[in-house]
């Protein structure tokens, strides 16, 4: 698999077909190649040697994608910046990788690099985003010291939204763009794309994906699902700084898919977005579980609304058993396919069609088995998910000490091939030349049958009152009482330390009742399935739980709740 | 006065319950444990000055909130 090619092939040969669409705008394949191919000479022209990483700041307009696509054709890797990421954290990846350039694909502009095109243009979540900032930056002047530093109105190197438009629409001027023979697009072990995720202490570490590792997984993925077939309909729920939405992006790209994306805003309307995927005959489904359950909370989320959907392909959390199965219920024709995968290793790396008989056992879903390409392990002695193969990332960018704690050179691979092999897209068998190991940080055992279940974060263990547990265990047994459809436990802290738990609940109908005797009915449930010191002391009631601007659970927010 | 005790009383035991029903008993109810016991009587003694010792009743005699509240307006009284 080579993923430009393929897309190339894509414009060339079914160029009218539509690439993606979204209430901003849509692209059919032969104006991406094109438009990112126009793109792709001028950045080139204008940073000349310069080949660092170019940061792409949007949401979900078609111009990310041309944008994404010009970097990589030139020979440059994108990172791309959600509009809903904190403007700090923006300066502080700009500052990461040192002045780069920055592409605005948001036709409202970006605030912090005063391409703004007027105060009252901006959205009312990016007014508040704002004012979320100003008030940081009162409070630290350190902070505001760095923005102002940083970003000096003429120093920046930044396309606008309406520049890019332009470059994009008209061959460039000779001279002002590298000729398109000239470019030495993305491949091998060349970045393909930087993602920031949010390390657990301030600085956010930079995944660094390589064509190969992009390359590599697309070969197994085409085979989700039972394998996807040619020019279906994807949904895109994920920022495109979140790498779930790579799995739809490239996927779709790769197939001759189309890609739905859906905006913030349509997110928050569920109706509304029902009739949106309703009309657009999505086929393939990707999102986090939280997404999904959110969907469930309004009845006609169901096959017969949106009938067209073949499969639910899930990542970036925990599917539960409740979830799986009321999905089951409402789509009985469609597939649920877990899947699990750090960013580190390009977005998953196991995957399982989810039955019926999983689903009513007892035991947490299972995430899947890996692909030929990648090896799994636990640590024996605190059951860590070590993952080996051609995906894993090469590491942090600019961080060889955050780096070298979590990768490593796959051991087996020294002086020789590891073992890893598998049939790649031309037939030719391909063995794993220089593949990395990545600790994951996740706990999971491996069953009998080489089958792989993740039971959460190391760090979700917590100490309370000297006794170690596991947030995560209390929460799949409350999940096991009747009546429970869902459960987070919450730590409150004072000075550090863990004073008490709170159970966050969604009811599953009437049968626990929101009052006292609920309460205690839960508690009592409880306490025949795990030890008294892990009953949570307050038990509270809710409707739906608080999500992040991924859409993944808010542990942090409910936290604050407790 | 009885407030402060009913605010103690749910922080402790993590439900507004014992305010709404300050007959319920909470060691029968598995409000509070024995490790909770001691955090009460601290409580007590940090927030209105009351000094009960751990021996100085029973668990049965402090079982209810109106009985820790009754024993409470007793110590005051008697300060």
């Amino acid at each position: 698999m080579d993923i430009l090619k393929s897309i190339a092939r894509n414009a060339a040969a079914e160029g009218n077909r539509v690439a993606f669409t979204s209430r901003a705008g849509s692209l059919t394949y032969a104006q991406l190649w094109e438009k990112s191919g126009r793109l792709a000479g001028r950045i080139d022209a204008q940073m000349g040697d310069n080949r660092d990483p170019v940061i792409v700041y949007g949401h979900k307009d078609p111009m990310m994608l041309i944008c994404f696509l010009a970097c990589v054709r030139s020979g440059r890797a994108y990172c791309p910046m959600d509009t809903n990421m904190p403007e700090d954290r923006l300066t502080s990846v700009a500052r990461e990788i040192g002045n780069p350039l920055i592409l605005i694909a948001h036709p409202e502009g970006c605030g912090l690099l005063g391409t703004k095109a007027s105060a009252a243009a901006c959205s009312q979540a990016e007014r508040s985003a704002q004012a979320n900032n100003n008030a940081q930056a009162e409070l630290s002047e350190q902070t505001d010291n760095i923005t102002q530093t940083e970003f000096p109105e003429t120093e920046h190197k930044v396309i606008s939204y309406d520049e890019l438009r332009r470059i994009t629409e008209t061959s460039g001027e000779p001279g002002q763009s590298t000729p398109e023979t000239a470019l030495r697009a993305c491949s091998g072990e060349d970045v393909f794309y930087i993602i920031f995720t949010s390390g657990s202490t301030g600085k956010p570490k930079g995944v660094q994906i390589t064509a190969d590792n992009l390359n590599g997984y697309l070969e197994w993925a085409v085979d989700l699902a039972g394998g996807i077939q040619h020019s279906r309909v994807f949904l895109n729920q994920a920022p495109y700084s979140f790498d779930l939405s790579v799995m739809d992006l490239y996927l779709s790209l790769a197939t001759c898919g189309k890609i739905v994306s859906i905006d913030r805003e349509l997110q928050n309307d569920i109706p509304k977005m029902i009739d949106f995927l309703s009309l657009q005959h999505i086929e393939y489904w990707v999102s986090t579980p939280s997404f999904a359950e959110l969907c469930m909370g309004e009845p006609s989320f169901s096959a017969d609304r949106i009938p067209s959907i073949r499969a639910f392909l899930f990542c970036g959390e925990v599917l539960t058993n409740e979830t799986a199965r009321r999905l089951m219920e409402r789509f009985p024709d469609a597939k649920v396919i877990n899947t699990y995968g750090p960013t580190e290793t390009t977005v998953c790396v196991t995957q399982v069609r989810i039955t019926g008989a999983m689903v009513a056992s007892d035991s947490p879903l299972p995430v899947g088995r890996p692909g030929p390409m990648t090896r799994i392990e636990t640590d024996p002695e605190t059951n860590e998910i070590i993952i080996t193969g051609n995906t894993v990332s090469p590491g942090y960018y600019k961080d060889p000490g955050r780096t070298a704690k979590v990768f490593s050179e796959c051991e087996t691979n020294v002086g020789g091939s590891c073992g890893l092999t598998g049939a790649s897209a031309d037939g030719s068998d391909s063995s794993c030349g220089s593949c990395r190991s990545y600790r994951t940080g996740d706990k999971g055992y491996l069953d009998e049958t080489g089958m792989l279940y993740c039971e959460g974060r190391l760090d979700h263990q917590i100490k309370l009152h000297g006794y170690r547990m596991e947030l995560e265990d209390i929460e799949a047994n409350l999940e096991k009482l009747p009546g429970v459809s869902r459960a987070v436990v919450a730590p409150s802290r004072s000075g550090g330390r863990i004073d008490f738990l709170t159970a966050f609940i969604i009811r599953d109908g009437d049968c626990i009742t929101d009052d006292y005797a609920g309460r205690k009915a839960v508690r009592s449930g409880l306490r025949e399935l795990v030890p008294a010191y892990m009953v949570p002391k307050k038990i509270r009631f809710v409707e739906k739980f608080p999500m992040t601007g991924n859409g993944k659970l808010d542990r942090k927010q409910l936290e604050a709740m407790s | 006065m009885e407030e402060k005790v009913l605010k103690i009383l749910e922080n402790i035991c993590g439900d507004e319950v014992v305010s709404e029903e300050p007959d319920i008993n909470l060691v029968e109810e598995h409000l509070m444990e024995s490790f909770d016991y001691i955090t009460l009587l601290m409580d007590l003694q940090d927030q209105l000055g009351v000094i009960i010792s751990p021996t100085e009743y029973t668990r049965e005699e402090m079982d209810t909130p109106n009985k820790i509240i009754a024993i409470v307006k007793q110590k005051l009284e008697e300060a």
